[in-house]
């Protein structure tokens, strides 16, 4: 059988808009705003408005995207390297600034002492001046991107300094080394590593972990997930059981195990993939059953079936009417996922079986502060801990926000 | 207040608290419900009859809330309370639910609990208000069901909603509200969920209810049929507010607002059939944009600017009947009744005829005899099973079938449209989805013909990729407009998807013929770029006549393609599907369980029973004449408007399941007329292929 033009069948008028006119057009064509209503937008706009609704969720997005400008621009945001060693400052305390009108914005210079008899390091404020602090400095040298350059938002002011003649800036050496001056905003560590730089340098792996991790769980996910609720039957029955068994292994412990496999002497970079991998085998189930069950209940909507009738094919259904309902569901999944899969890795890093150093990720750094005696000297070590919570709080908000928002057709 | 008042509703306004402001549902109604009397609130959807409910009770839920007004409710010793006045949570409100006032709800499915048995809910009205000992109130529990209708009551007790049907559990609801005994029961569309032959069953029970317990009904429907047959008084709702009120008789044989005229003109009717409906233009307009001075004025067709649409909302005014109507103008408007909408539509009719018949018809050539004769699709034996129950390899016991759709023989000729009725489950939907390959037949025949004299095909031999070419040749309306229309599209891309699918058009010219679809199907060309939840129910469902037509196809199923959709709307569609049926020489099949639109639209109707078509007959024929018992008994349980013209009550049994079908005709548990030959051999269809019956008495007669 042929396929004909459609315009066959028109009635007898060889104009078919002709045809039109004599049509009673019923009056149902009321007026309708030509303006940009609701009735204009799109699913993925009506999402947008309900979600702005959400301020919690609103707030978090914005506290979210501070995190990761900060960590993927730490080289200018952080005053200090991350590894840069300053013995001088071993455990130095966090340094608040603080303002006034003869030394405008500045921080207590710190002078360290240790007990003799016990060795412990303690700090006092040097009564022969102030630490200048101000934008726009010149603090350690760094590369990005194969620039070299040493201008940091924020750190020791060099330019005060140069006024009082401590520094010159002409001479070899960065302000920290000509003058013995530092800022160190949440403390320092046993070498006098900048806490504050290091978060900032440490959130690049820690955030990037998770959105890496579930990048490749949304792949695993959605294409598992798709053939289990698409095909249906034994394959379904098949990808189910084994989500069922995947997920009955206590995660902790076959983290470990798969953690264990990967030789101590890979690169940094090698690890940090391979820890991605580990955390995403294990992270894609919940979101194949999301998919699953989204697939399951689409497909027995009437306009899957309107489609069928139309004579769509498999793929035409799958990705035309049925992948659209339920996109808007994986990302909300996705996002309360990351957490997690930030939370596995701090969990591994901490452990000593996942990142290493020297890379700097807050599971890593958070290694420092297993010792009691440490914590209880110097307790601003636990301030990676800070970061983990504000990030996995503002993901579960966002999740949150965005599952209301998500499906703009049901019940408010 | 009234001594015989048992409920008075004094200028009572319920709102919601939204986004966009404080919305009116309920804008200053007023009514008295007497002793004994069943007074119906009707409207469309949307006009604010169910808020008016739950706002007796107080239950309309947050963020709506009763604005002002007063509910006035007489307690058994004669003190009156309002109930406008008391808040959630006091003694006194919790005392007028149930012993004062019992609900009725709309969808029996939802209103029972699934993990309480039927006895233990039933029960728990009694042990909520009185002190009453177990045993006792499982007797009264038990006296309560056999009087609502339902056989063994004890064993039944002990069941859960689940083992119920609809018409079942829509009989423990009501059992429900009456086992308080209550002064009132407000029963919400207690009817619209089930078949006719079932609201029969539940209409006569609620009126026995009125007459033996003196109880007052409030009953809410759109269906004026309903009102015709039961209710005393009417209230007619038309966005908020009461429009027209007075005594059933006079509102619907003489109704004398235009709303209440305009929804009994667009009632098909069960009596004429052929001409046009007159419609109502429009649909309700959303609380949002209630129009200013008469808020019915877009609609009216009596609509006078400057008088009509300034100023706030009329008042009720006393006509010349005694009657109030809120409408400035209603001594100018014409009066209507139900013979007289018969009248006009037979007139119109014949004058379609002499129309028709004057332009010289041609003589019919020989080819189009044949045309006539030749079905486009035949349907010999046509068997669909559902496996229940599976069974595992291991297990040896026979599987056991659903047999949904049962050897059916059918005819569609060319150009006709073909209604297909029969009660829930008895596989109209099933056997119209398989007719367009949704499955595959058990066994049986499906040859579809496309030119008389072109080659036959056999549709039940298509695999899925075989089937693409005639999918653009057989297409499907479907019953709802909402969930037929995917979200996510826009209006063009779901009208111009198939366009694309059968590679009619590209992306680029696709617009064109989109827009001319959009044109011909009544809505604004320039709506493509617009998303489905941006129409209401009637330009949604216009969409979806526009998806199924775009391709021309020859033969279209439409299921119930009008019944989700308002009363005056659902008149608007049946005209569109008419016109376009004529100008595009479409054969139509029509499923429906509404006899009056099948009767209005088709020429010719099957009826079907437990999987078997039971008769086919042309249709003027089919209901002037039924000659199944079933039939019969289908058409005389349909209300009819005119409270003149009685119905039936006295239908009897529910369909039968097709899981577990009685022997013999499946139809005899219920036949008033079945004899012994029916009990035991299946009576197959006996007559022409134009007119037929499955029944024993045919032979007999003969």
């Amino acid at each position: 059988m042929t396929q004909h033009s459609p315009d066959r069948n028109l009635p007898s008028s060889p104009d078919p808009l002709a045809a039109d006119q004599d049509q009673p057009v019923t009056p149902e064509t009321e007026k309708m705003s030509a303006n940009k209503g609701p009735e204009n937008l799109s699913q993925w706009e009506l999402i947008g408005r309900r979600f702005m609704r959400h301020k919690l969720a609103v707030f978090s997005l914005a506290m979210l995207a501070i995190l990761y400008i900060f960590s993927f621009g730490a080289e200018i945001f952080a005053p200090y390297n991350p590894v840069e060693r300053n013995l001088d400052f071993a455990y130095a305390p966090p340094q608040v600034p603080s303002w006034s009108f003869s030394e405008g914005l500045h921080t207590k210079a710190l002078l360290q002492e240790t007990d003799p008899l016990t060795f412990e390091i303690s700090y006092r404020n040097n009564p022969e001046g102030v630490a200048p602090l101000g934008f726009f400095v010149r603090g350690e040298p760094y590369r990005v991107l194969g620039l070299e350059s040493d201008w940091r938002i924020f750190g020791v002011n060099h330019r005060a300094l140069a006024r009082q003649g401590l520094y010159d800036p002409d001479a070899e050496g960065t302000v920290r080394e000509q003058t013995g001056m530092s800022f160190h905003f949440l403390g320092a560590d046993k070498y006098g590593r900048d806490i504050f730089s290091r978060i900032l340098f440490g959130g690049r792996v820690s955030l990037s972990v998770g959105l890496l991790a579930i990048f490749i769980s949304l792949i695993l996910g959605v294409i598992i997930g798709g053939i289990s609720g698409y095909m249906g039957g034994a394959i379904d029955n098949f990808i189910q059981r084994s989500i069922e068994i995947i997920n009955s292994f206590p995660q902790l412990p076959l983290w470990l195990a798969l953690a264990a496999i990967f030789p101590a002497d890979w690169s940094v970079l090698k690890m940090y993939f391979a820890i991605t991998v580990v955390l995403s085998l294990l992270g894609w189930t919940g979101l194949a059953r999301v998919v699953r069950g989204k697939i399951l209940s689409l497909r027995e909507e009437d306009y899957a079936m309107a489609a069928r009738f139309l004579g769509a094919g498999h793929g035409r259904i799958l990705f035309r009417h049925l992948a659209p309902g339920f996109t808007s569901h994986v990302i909300v999944v996705l996002t309360i996922s990351v957490p997690a899969m930030i939370l596995g890795e701090t969990a591994l890093s901490f452990l000593g079986l996942g990142l290493r150093p020297p890379i700097v990720s807050w599971g890593v750094m958070l290694q420092d502060s297993m010792q009691m005696q440490v914590v209880a000297s110097y307790p601003w070590l636990l301030l990676p801990v800070l970061p983990i919570v504000l990030t996995v709080l503002c993901f579960n908000f966002l999740g949150d926000g965005l599952r209301d928002a998500a499906d703009p057709y049901g019940e408010k | 207040m009234d001594p015989d008042s048992l409920l008075e509703v004094r200028d009572l306004h319920t709102h919601f608290r939204t986004d966009d402001g404080d919305l009116g549902a309920v804008n200053g109604v007023s009514f008295s419900l007497k002793r004994g009397r069943i007074l119906a609130l009707v409207g469309e959807s949307g006009c604010g009859k169910s808020v008016t409910a739950f706002s007796l009770l107080q239950l309309v839920r947050k963020p709506g809330y009763i604005q002002n007004g007063q509910i006035l409710f007489r307690n058994r010793d004669n003190s009156v309370t309002d109930i406008a006045s008391l808040k959630e949570g006091q003694d006194a409100l919790y005392d007028i639910r149930g012993p004062g006032m019992g609900m009725v709800f709309q969808e029996p499915m939802t209103a029972l609990s699934p993990v309480h048995t039927i006895g233990n809910q039933i029960m728990e009205a009694l042990f909520l208000h009185q002190d009453i000992r177990p045993q006792e109130a499982e007797k009264k529990a038990i006296e309560m069901l056999r009087l609502v209708g339902i056989p063994s009551p004890e064993k039944r007790l002990k069941q859960y909603p689940f083992e119920f049907s609809g018409g079942m559990r829509q009989r423990v609801v009501i059992a429900m509200a009456l086992i308080g005994n209550p002064r009132i029961i407000i029963a919400d569309d207690p009817t619209t969920a089930l078949d006719v032959t079932i609201q029969a069953q539940i209409l006569s029970l609620l009126t026995k209810a009125r007459e033996k317990k003196e109880t007052g009904i409030l009953l809410i429907t759109h269906d004026l049929g309903v009102v015709a047959q039961t209710a005393d008084d009417v209230a007619v709702m038309y966005l908020g507010k009461i429009v027209e009120r007075g005594s059933v008789k006079e509102v619907l044989q003489n109704p004398r607002h235009p709303y209440t005229q305009g929804l009994l003109r667009s009632l098909p009717g069960l009596s004429a059939s052929g001409s046009r409906l007159s419609t109502i233009k429009g649909s309700v307009p959303s609380l949002h944009n209630i129009p200013s001075g008469c808020p019915f004025h877009p609609r009216c067709e009596h609509f006078k600017p400057g008088l009509c649409d300034v100023g706030g909302p009329p008042e009720p005014e006393i006509t010349a009947e005694g009657r109030k109507v809120a409408c400035v103008r209603h001594p100018d408007i014409p009066k209507v009744s139900p013979k007289s909408i018969d009248h006009d539509r037979a007139l119109a009719a014949a004058q379609a005829q002499e129309a028709k018949d004057a332009t010289p018809a041609p003589t019919k050539s020989p080819e189009e005899k044949k045309s006539a004769t030749t079905p486009l699709l035949t349907l010999r034996g046509v068997c669909k099973y559902f496996p229940i129950g599976k069974k595992a390899w291991w297990q040896r016991q026979p599987q056991t079938y659903l047999k949904a759709v049962e050897k059916v023989d059918l005819d569609i000729f060319r150009g006709e449209t073909i209604g297909l009725v029969g009660e829930s489950g008895s596989g109209k939907t099933t056997l119209s989805r398989t007719l367009l390959g949704a499955f595959a037949p058990t066994a049986g025949k499906m040859t579809f013909r496309e030119e008389v004299d072109g080659p036959e095909t056999n549709l039940h031999e298509l695999t899925h990729k075989d089937w693409k070419p005639y999918r653009q040749k057989l297409q499907m309306i479907f019953q709802d407009p909402f969930s037929s229309l995917n979200p996510r599209m826009t209006v063009e891309e779901i009208i111009g998807e198939p366009l694309l699918i059968h590679g009619f058009a590209k992306r680029g010219n696709m617009r064109a013929k989109v827009k001319e679809m959009l044109a011909r199907v009544g809505l604004n060309p320039e709506f493509g770029n617009r998303y489905p939840h941006a129409f209401s129910g009637g330009q949604r469902q216009r969409i979806g006549i526009a998806r199924a037509l775009i391709l021309e196809p020859k033969f279209v199923v439409a299921d119930e393609a009008v019944s989700a959709l308002d009363v005056s709307v659902q008149a608007q569609i049946i005209n569109l599907l008419k016109d376009l049926q004529e100008q595009m020489d479409l054969t139509t099949l029509f499923v429906a369980h509404d006899l009056s639109v099948v009767r209005h639209l088709c020429d010719r109707v099957a009826v079907m029973y437990a999987g078997r078509i039971i008769e086919v007959g042309p249709v003027d024929e089919l209901f002037n004449n039924p000659r199944h018992p079933y039939t019969q008994m289908l058409l005389s349980a349909v209300p009819d408007p005119d409270p003149d013209v009685p119905m039936n009550f006295a239908v009897q049994g529910e369909p039968a399941d097709p899981s577990q079908l009685p022997g013999g005709c499946s139809f005899h548990p219920r036949c008033p007329e079945c004899f012994a030959k029916c009990q035991t051999e299946r009576p197959d269809l006996i007559g022409s292929r134009q007119r037929a019956s499955a029944c024993w008495l045919e032979e007999k007669e003969k």
